[in-house]
């Protein structure tokens, strides 16, 4: 049929291939922010945010930032796709579930790349590990559902599965991380 | 408009991690970062000020630690004082700490750049410790407790020993001032505090007498 098992593969509809390449560059950002962390020398410093504690602090409260925005995403989704009873979704939520997604993952983005320069993928734990493997994740379908909403004629479940699993990728780094500082330090700015 | 509206949000955020990294990058050949630069806000990426007042001053990344070396504090607790021992040597590290009656943890891990990163069998214990001037400053967490640290260098025959026969541990810190901290775990797990450990290296476990063997970064424990 064809030789490239990807890109050129002779799909039942247009809407599949697009998934396909979007699942595919998602994937290649996954492991190439792994493949980064894992080589790159760690270096054990980071630009930070003047006014907290620490680095590991501010770290933590923007992780938890995103995840309060990531919540609402979750429940405007909801509402965008009439799940919450009680009639239909207001006209700003639409507007609301995109601000407070890019909102949310730029508040990540500090924190992301501070793990990642100064810390690297690692495995020195389980903790550790699942938290490199699904910060990994995270953006990787992150790249993947922001390709796939560009595009038109997808099947129904791609867009709520994508971002669904957005959601559960940023829910389990925010786990692994900021809620065992939280334990571990207490609730410290 | 509303179909390239994801794809500005993908370029934001590649936007503003680049930026970012580009900051660290740029500020990587100083041997001292001068202060805690601000990088914040989360539309517009990065700009840089000297903070007046670094609030956390990072680690200074390009301090090695000695090629053996070891390390002496001591940690007030609600039950008394936990004396902890971090021995380096190479890239390598092994942390013990004690309250001299039942308390013990033994951790091991990486010594590079100036600090250590060291964690017991199970990860019930960590240690993240950093060079700050001569001394190791850093946090160990034992269970649910976790305490700050400052370990000062310390002089032969100040250091970790230890004793192991048939499951029984018994674990020695000297400190400078040549005073010992120790606990012995029998083979039952259970644990009660050491029997002296004379200047000499030797203990009486069990009416014989043994000689504790010293321990240093690299070894096998």
């Amino acid at each position: 049929m064809s030789e490239s098992f990807a890109t050129e593969r002779i799909s039942p509809s247009h809407g599949d291939a697009a998934v396909l390449i979007a699942v595919v560059l998602g994937a290649l950002v996954a492991v190439g922010l792994g493949v980064f962390g894992k080589v790159h020398e760690p270096q054990f410093f980071s630009v930070s945010v003047a006014g907290f504690s620490s680095g590991t602090s501010v770290k933590a409260w923007l992780a938890t930032l995103a995840v309060a925005l990531a919540l609402f995403q979750l429940v405007s989704a909801f509402a965008m796709y009439r799940l919450i009873p009680g009639g239909k979704a207001p006209a700003w939520i639409g507007a609301a579930h995109v601000w407070s997604g890019r909102l949310a993952v730029l508040a990540s983005v500090p924190v992301a790349v501070h793990c990642l320069y100064a810390l690297g993928f690692q495995e020195t734990d389980n903790r550790v590990l699942f938290h490199s493997l699904f910060g990994c994740f995270f953006y990787g379908v992150f790249v993947t559902k922001m390709i796939l909403l560009t595009r038109k004629g997808l099947r129904g479940w791609v867009i709520p599965i994508a971002g669904g699993l957005v959601f559960f990728g940023l829910v389990y780094v925010w786990l692994t991380s900021a809620l065992w500082f939280f334990q571990t330090n207490g609730i410290t700015l | 408009m509303k179909v390239r509206g994801p794809l500005i949000t993908l370029a934001a955020v590649a936007a503003l991690g680049v930026g970012i990294l580009l900051v660290n990058i740029s500020q990587e050949p100083d041997p001292a970062p001068p202060g805690n630069p601000v990088a914040e806000s989360t539309t517009t990426t990065a700009a840089t000020t000297p903070a007046p007042q670094p609030p956390a001053p990072p680690p200074p990344p390009a301090v090695a630690l000695p090629a053996r070396a070891d390390y002496v504090g001591k940690i007030p607790i609600a039950s008394g004082v936990i004396t902890l021992d971090i021995t380096v040597e190479g890239d390598k590290a092994i942390a013990y700490a004690c309250d001299g009656n039942s308390i013990e943890s033994w951790l091991r891990g990486p010594a590079v750049n100036g600090t250590v990163s060291l964690a017991n069998k199970d990860k019930t214990s960590r240690l993240e410790g950093r060079l700050d001037g001569t001394a190791i400053v850093g946090t160990l967490s034992i269970g649910e407790k976790t305490w700050d640290f400052t370990a000062e260098p310390v002089q032969d025959p100040a250091g970790l020993y230890v004793y192991e026969e048939g499951g029984v541990r018994s674990s020695w810190i000297v400190d400078s001032d040549g005073g010992v901290t120790g606990v012995l775990r029998l083979d039952d797990g259970s644990t009660v505090p050491a029997p002296g450990l004379e200047t000499n290296g030797t203990s009486v476990i069990d009416g014989r007498t043994v000689t504790a063997t010293r321990v240093q970064g690299a070894n096998d424990v």
